[in-house]
This record gives C-alpha cells, sequence and structure tokens, in this order.
C-alpha cells in the first residue's frame, strides 16, 4: 500500500534527555586535553608520538577486535580513544612504540573486551595496560631512567621515587604551586596538577562524574597520609606532596570513577574512593612501589562488586502499614 | 522534549509538570459527538462465550451491554445507536480487549436502569454500574468488602508531563468537584479525605473541604504511590495494594465523571481531554467518551504524519498508538502528538554501569543490575535480587540512559514475563 500512513509504536518514555556514550566520552577526551597539553609542551615531539599512537593504537584494536569476533563496529563511541589516550597519559614520553601498541592492545583486549566490552570490565582497562607494562618492562616504566635524557629546568627526579628512596628532606624543594603547574617528573598527563581538577571539575560539573568517588579517594590520600606524616615526618612526604605526585590526581578525576569498574550508589562510592587514598598512600609509604597508585586501584576495583552490594532499601519494602 | 542541562551536577532530572495558572486556563472546546464510537472493554468479553449483543442491536445511553450470556463482563454505552462491528483485540503484553463499534445517532436516547439504581438501589449496585463505563478506574476501593474505607485520597495532580486534565478540571469544575466529593463522602464514610495538588491549585482544592496535601509538582511526584507518601508520610508496602491498605485514590478527572451519576442519576458520557499538540501547544477537549482518536484531532486540526507518533496519555508513561481508531475514554488524560524529528530511536548496546538510573529511581531499585538480569531473560533473579516488583514505572530510568536502553520496557516485559512463568509453574503443580 503506498501512501500508507503508519505511526511509530514503541514503548514509553517518548522523551530523552539527550544524553549519548559518545557525548559522554568526548566530554572525558575534552576533560584530559589541558593535560595532555601540558605534557606535549614539556617534552615536546616524544610525548606528541606517544599520546597520537596510542589513541591510534587503541581504536585500531578495538576495531580490529570488533571485526575479529563479529560484533558491531563500537569505534565511533569513543571509548577506545579515551582509553588510549589515558594509558598515553600515564606513560612516560620516552616510551618506545612496541611498549605502546602493547599496552593499547592490553587495555583494548585484557581491560575491556576479554570480559564482552563496554560496560562490562571489572577492571579500569588503561590501568591493567599499565600495570601489566610495568610489571613486564620495569626499565622502560621507570620514570627516573626514561626520562634521564629530558631537563626541564626543574628537578627531574620522579618525585614519589625520591620520597621513597631518599625520605622527605629529598622533596623539601617542590612548591605546591610549582606541583600544580607541572614542575615535576612523570608520566606525560598526570603532571599538571591545575589542569587535571579543572578537566576532573568540569566532570563533575557536567554530570558524567560522581563527586562522591574524587572526594573520597583525595580525603583518603590526605587522611592516611598526615597519619604516617605525623608519625615520622623525616620518613613520610606531606599529604599534599602525595596528592599532587605520582598519577595521584589523574586516578582520582580520570581512573578511578570509571563507570563500569566503580560503584553507582553513594555509600560504596564514600567507601570505594577512601579506601582507594589508604591504599594508595599505604603502599607508597611501606610497599615497594614508588607510586601505589595502580595497584590501588585495581584492588578497589576488585572490591567494587562488594561495596556496590550496600544499597538502599527500594521504595515500599519492608515499611509498615500506612 | 526537556533536554538534560549542561552542567547537571550528577542531580536528578528536574521534570516540572506544567502549571496551569488562573488566567491562562484556555478555552473548554466542545467536540462534536462521533458517528462511530467505539467502547473498549479490558478483559476477554468476546472469547468464547456468546455475547448477549450482536450487530445490528440498538443501544440507548447509559443502556448495560452484557458481552457474556451469563451477565458478566457488562460495559456500559455512552451513545445512543446501533451496535456495527464487534471484536476482540490484544493490546500491550498481551492484554486483551473487547471493542465494540456503535454508529452513533445524533440524539442520545437514555437509558433508565440506573436512574432506577440510583433512586432505589444500594451505593455498591450504583457503584458497580458505574464502573462498568469504558476505561473508568475500579471503584471497589470506595466500598471494600474488609472494612470501611479509611482513607479517601483525590489526586490533582496530573500521573504524566504536558498533561494537564485535572489540574484543568480542578480549576474550572470545583464546584461538581465539591458536590462529588461531599457525595463520595456520604457513601463511603471515610476517616479522613486528603486532595493532593500542586501549589497552585491549593486555594481551589481548599473550596473542596478535604485536607490538602501539597505535592511539589516536579515528575515523578504525581504518581500514585507516591502521592500517598507524601500524604501519609508513610509508604504503602509495595507488595501490597493501595485498597489493601484502606486507602481508596481517585484522580480528579474520575470524581467528575462520577459527579452527576451520584447526585442527579446521570450516566456521565464525557470527559476532558489534554490534546498536546507537535509543538507542545495543549489543548483542553471535552470529548464524548467513545470518540476515536481520529476524530478528536481531525477536529483540532492536528495534522499527523508517516513516522510520527501519537501517544495516548504522556511523554513518560504513555502508550502509542498503531491506528487513530482507539477511543477516548474515561482513563484517557491525554493524547500527545510527536513529531517524527523529534523521535530518538532507543539502542542496543550493552549496560554502561554509569549508575544515572540508580540515582533517579525514585523507588531506589538496583536498575543497573537489573537491566542485566533482564537483558538475559533472568526473571526470577530478577525479582528476588533485583526487587523488579517494586518498580513504580515512572520511566525515568529510560529517559536519563546515555546508552539509550529501553530500560522501562525491559521492565515491563519483565514483569510480564514472570507472571506468565509463575502461571505456568501454577498450572503444573
Amino acid at each position: 500500500m503506498p501512501d500508507q500512513k503508519l505511526y511509530l509504536v514503541s514503548y514509553a518514555p517518548y522523551w530523552h534527555n539527550g544524553s549519548s556514550i559518545q557525548a559522554r566520552n568526548l566530554d572525558y577526551l575534552l576533560a584530559a586535553l589541558p593535560a595532555v597539553f601540558m605534557g606535549i609542551f614539556q617534552y615536546g615531539v616524544p610525548a606528541f608520538r606517544v599520546v597520537a599512537f596510542s589513541v591510534s593504537c587503541a581504536v585500531l584494536w578495538e576495531l580490529l577486535l570488533n571485526k575479529a569476533m563479529k560484533k558491531p563496529v563500537t569505534i565511533v563511541d569513543g571509548n577506545a580513544a579515551v582509553i588510549g589516550l589515558l594509558l598515553a597519559m600515564m606513560l612516560p614520553a620516552t616510551a618506545p612504540w612496541w611498549a605502546v601498541l602493547i599496552g593499547a592492545l592490553a587495555a583494548i583486549l585484557v581491560g575491556k573486551w576479554v570480559y564482552g566490552g563496554l560496560g562490562c570490565n571489572p577492571l579500569n582497562p588503561p590501568m591493567v595496560a599499565f600495570a601489566m607494562l610495568m610489571l613486564s618492562w620495569k626499565g622502560v616504566m621507570d620514570f627516573n631512567a626514561a626520562l634521564v635524557n629530558f631537563d626541564l629546568g626543574f628537578d627531574m627526579a620522579y618525585p614519589p621515587a625520591s620520597l621513597k628512596y631518599f625520605g622527605a628532606s629529598a622533596v623539601e624543594d617542590f612548591t605546591v604551586w610549582g606541583l600544580l603547574m607541572g614542575r615535576q617528573s612523570g608520566g606525560i598527563g598526570t603532571t599538571f596538577g591545575l589542569g587535571l581538577i579543572a578537566g576532573g571539575l568540569y566532570l563533575i560539573l557536567r554530570g558524567h562524574a560522581r563527586w562522591e568517588i574524587p572526594a573520597s579517594f583525595i580525603a583518603g590520600i590526605l587522611i592516611t597520609a598526615s597519619l604516617f606524616h605525623v608519625s615520622d615526618p623525616a620518613r613520610y612526604g606531606a599529604p599534599i606532596f602525595h596528592l599532587l605526585t605520582g598519577s595521584t590526581l589523574l586516578a582520582a578525576f580520570f581512573l578511578i570513577g570509571e563507570d563500569s569498574s566503580s560503584p553507582v550508589n553513594r555509600i560504596p562510592m564514600f567507601l570505594y574512593g577512601a579506601l582507594g587514598g589508604f591504599l594508595t598512600v599505604l603502599i607508597r609509604s611501606i610497599g615497594i612501589y614508588p607510586d601505589g597508585v595502580v595497584f590501588a586501584v585495581l584492588l578497589i576495583n576488585i572490591c567494587n562488586p562488594l561495596l556496590d552490594k550496600i544499597r538502599p532499601k527500594a521504595f515500599g519494602k519492608g515499611a509498615q502499614d500506612a | 522534549m526537556i533536554q538534560r542541562p549542561f552542567f547537571n551536577l550528577g542531580r536528578r532530572p528536574q521534570l516540572p509538570y506544567p502549571v496551569l495558572s488562573q488566567d491562562a486556563l484556555g478555552a473548554l472546546k466542545d467536540l462534536p459527538p462521533p458517528d462511530r464510537a467505539v467502547l473498549l472493554y479490558k478483559g476477554p468479553g468476546l472469547a468464547g462465550a456468546s455475547p448477549s449483543i450482536k450487530r445490528g442491536d440498538g443501544v440507548r445511553t447509559g443502556q448495560r451491554l452484557l458481552l457474556e450470556s451469563g451477565g458478566a463482563a457488562p460495559l456500559v454505552a455512552t451513545v445512543t445507536g446501533r451496535v456495527a462491528d464487534i471484536s476482540s483485540q490484544r493490546g500491550d503484553l498481551g492484554k486483551a480487549y473487547s471493542s465494540i463499534g456503535i454508529d452513533a445517532t445524533p440524539r442520545d436516547e437514555q437509558d433508565g436502569e440506573f436512574f432506577k439504581i440510583h433512586k432505589e438501589g444500594s451505593p455498591e449496585q450504583m457503584l458497580g454500574y458505574l464502573e462498568a463505563l469504558p476505561g473508568m478506574p475500579s471503584l471497589s476501593p470506595l466500598l471494600p468488602k474488609a472494612g470501611p474505607v479509611r482513607i479517601l485520597i483525590i489526586s490533582g495532580m496530573d500521573r504524566d508531563l504536558l498533561i494537564t486534565s485535572n489540574q484543568f478540571l480542578l480549576k474550572t469544575k470545583t464546584d461538581a468537584l465539591a458536590e462529588g466529593i461531599q457525595r463520595l463522602k456520604e457513601m463511603t464514610q471515610p476517616d479522613r479525605i486528603i486532595m493532593a495538588v500542586p501549589p497552585g491549585s491549593v486555594p481551589d482544592a481548599e473550596k473542596t473541604g478535604a485536607e490538602i496535601s501539597v505535592v511539589r509538582p516536579f515528575y515523578p511526584n504525581g504518581n500514585p504511590r507516591l502521592i500517598v507518601k507524601d500524604a501519609l508520610k508513610k509508604a504503602v508496602p509495595m507488595n501490597k495494594s493501595l485498597e489493601e491498605a484502606g486507602i481508596a485514590f481517585l484522580g480528579v478527572d474520575a470524581v467528575i465523571a462520577l459527579q452527576p451519576a451520584l447526585v442527579k442519576g446521570e450516566i456521565p458520557i464525557h470527559r476532558v481531554v489534554t490534546v498536546v499538540n507537535k509543538d507542545m501547544g495543549a489543548i483542553h477537549a471535552r470529548a464524548r467518551v467513545g470518540t476515536p482518536v481520529r476524530k478528536v484531532l481531525e477536529a483540532l486540526n492536528i495534522e499527523t504524519g508517516h513516522g510520527d507518533r501519537v501517544v495516548i496519555g504522556g511523554p513518560m508513561t504513555g502508550r502509542t498508538l498503531y491506528a487513530e481508531d482507539e477511543p477516548v475514554l474515561f482513563d484517557t488524560e491525554g493524547i500527545f502528538v510527536q513529531d517524527r524529528s523529534q523521535i530518538l530511536p532507543v539502542s542496543d548496546t550493552h549496560c554502561l554501569n554509569c549508575g544515572e538510573c540508580v540515582r533517579v529511581c525514585p523507588a531506589r531499585i538496583p536498575v543497573n543490575v537489573l537491566i542485566r538480569f533482564l537483558e538475559n531473560r533472568l526473571y526470577q533473579d530478577a525479582v528476588d535480587v533485583c526487587d523488579l516488583f517494586y518498580c513504580i514505572e515512572c520511566g525515568l530510568c529510560s529517559y536519563v540512559c546515555p546508552a539509550r536502553i529501553p530500560i522501562f520496557h525491559y521492565i515491563a516485559l519483565g514483569k510480564y514475563e514472570f507472571a506468565q512463568q509463575m502461571a505456568e509453574e501454577a498450572a503444573h503443580a
């Protein structure tokens, strides 16, 4: 029947607030840019190379896996690009091409697709990749060794490592403002504290990131670090130092709040963040790794399903007769 | 469509109900009576049994049409004319309907049966008769078998966004409403009568003499369960119906419809519907119950095209039509026409676990876990672990989902499938 008028029939609701996965991931990319630009500005072409290659690899691996698994192509949702970018932000500017290639594969395949793809991963994909690289090629991921040929006009020793091996006096020269402005060595996108905070606040204001997780993570870091600092100020760094060095801020605003691997209820979010902060400082202070963020994040990721069982009682459940 | 604000700070969406002000009510448009009225009866009235009415029979306004020979499943006609068509239909989720088309004559002839009941019969008989009006909500909570009604709650809120028929009736028919409430009070002797209204309607509601419960005019506060909780400061357990809790819940529209019947013994035949056009402009129209939606849209010069959506009800919980033959019934609060350019398609993407739905859910259901069970057809787990049956059906989860998963649809399907499973198990037990 030509000219027949057919209506669209579907189930309610007929309105949507207009949000989408794509817009969400674009915002994540946008929010990460200030920190990334600072890294590129500081380290120049090598950093740009790592960022560009990591994002491209992540997207290409995703495409390849989509094709291999005969799934719909998902690269347009932007999630692979976000994973690639966040991975690059944690890497040193000198990361060799093969490490980036393997890291991107680890993030997309081991971090995401073995569990079924977007929304199914129990661990943060870039963090999984970074942990694998760190454990497999220690020298490549050691910031002091990797950045030995750079002189950017400030102390190029990796701050958490200096603190760990030489005590609090070794990091006395770092000022809060200097750390916020990126005057420290580290991953490409982890050093510019102010940029990360701005990006994180943008995500929170947009409603993509939940404020509870970064806030409790930061509180967990500050409180635990204060306790250590008070017990032995010569050995343990100041709380604010822990907050602004290593990949703490990147983790706080971009990594631990990753949708699939973090809780959604309020009390679990607070517990999750605080536990992450506690573990980070614990690993830094008495563990063997200078920057405890990587394993702290992976550990709290594992706790997530359990934590998220703490939830409010449903409306009208077990309520008294009205 | 109300979009998400650019900076929303992770707050739940603020979806305001439209508020009618006294000076911007607009006129009530009277629609012409239909040539062919359609009456729907919810239930398989024609399945198997030999109906006591057939094609060609004459019916009078207010006449009880017995759909089964045993006398069960009655339907009350709202027009006078000749039966032209009787058919069975399937609605959403397999719901059975019987539909009767009546070729209406311009002159109404009143059937006398109800008038007699009004004069001589008991309140039970009267309400039983009125309940058979097409689309009339169940009136059994008004005269429950187990004890008296303790609380009568009249809602001046509309259940969905864009729809303002209850507000309109409350403002324009305050006297009739007061009279109706008075009659219901005499009939049912409740301990309390509470009117739940948006802030702007408080002065009108006060004229009825009922207690007032002011409802914040944001979606989904017009939901009956939430209104009851607001009014009584206590939620009725979800495993109990409002009726079982001694609460009779009626909308202002139902009271207005009942008023002439209770006071004068006249069968109600009209209702006021909010018709929302593609440009969101709302018109209040008074239609004869049984008027097909096509006639309503024609009379109001609303054009629809291929691929548009025509919704009975509002944008959050309404029901789409595939044909315009469906009629206006007593529970038709509004008709909402959506242009095809306004329609966002749903998707089969996997849940991101972003938690937007969990934070927006007024029933505090773990929607992020629930949707995983439902997608994998694990209905028993959905019920046991995720409180499927505690959903109050507001549709907000689908509204906020960035993956655009039709969560509300999955929930409706889950409830239906679970009930089917239970029925099958009971049959084989």
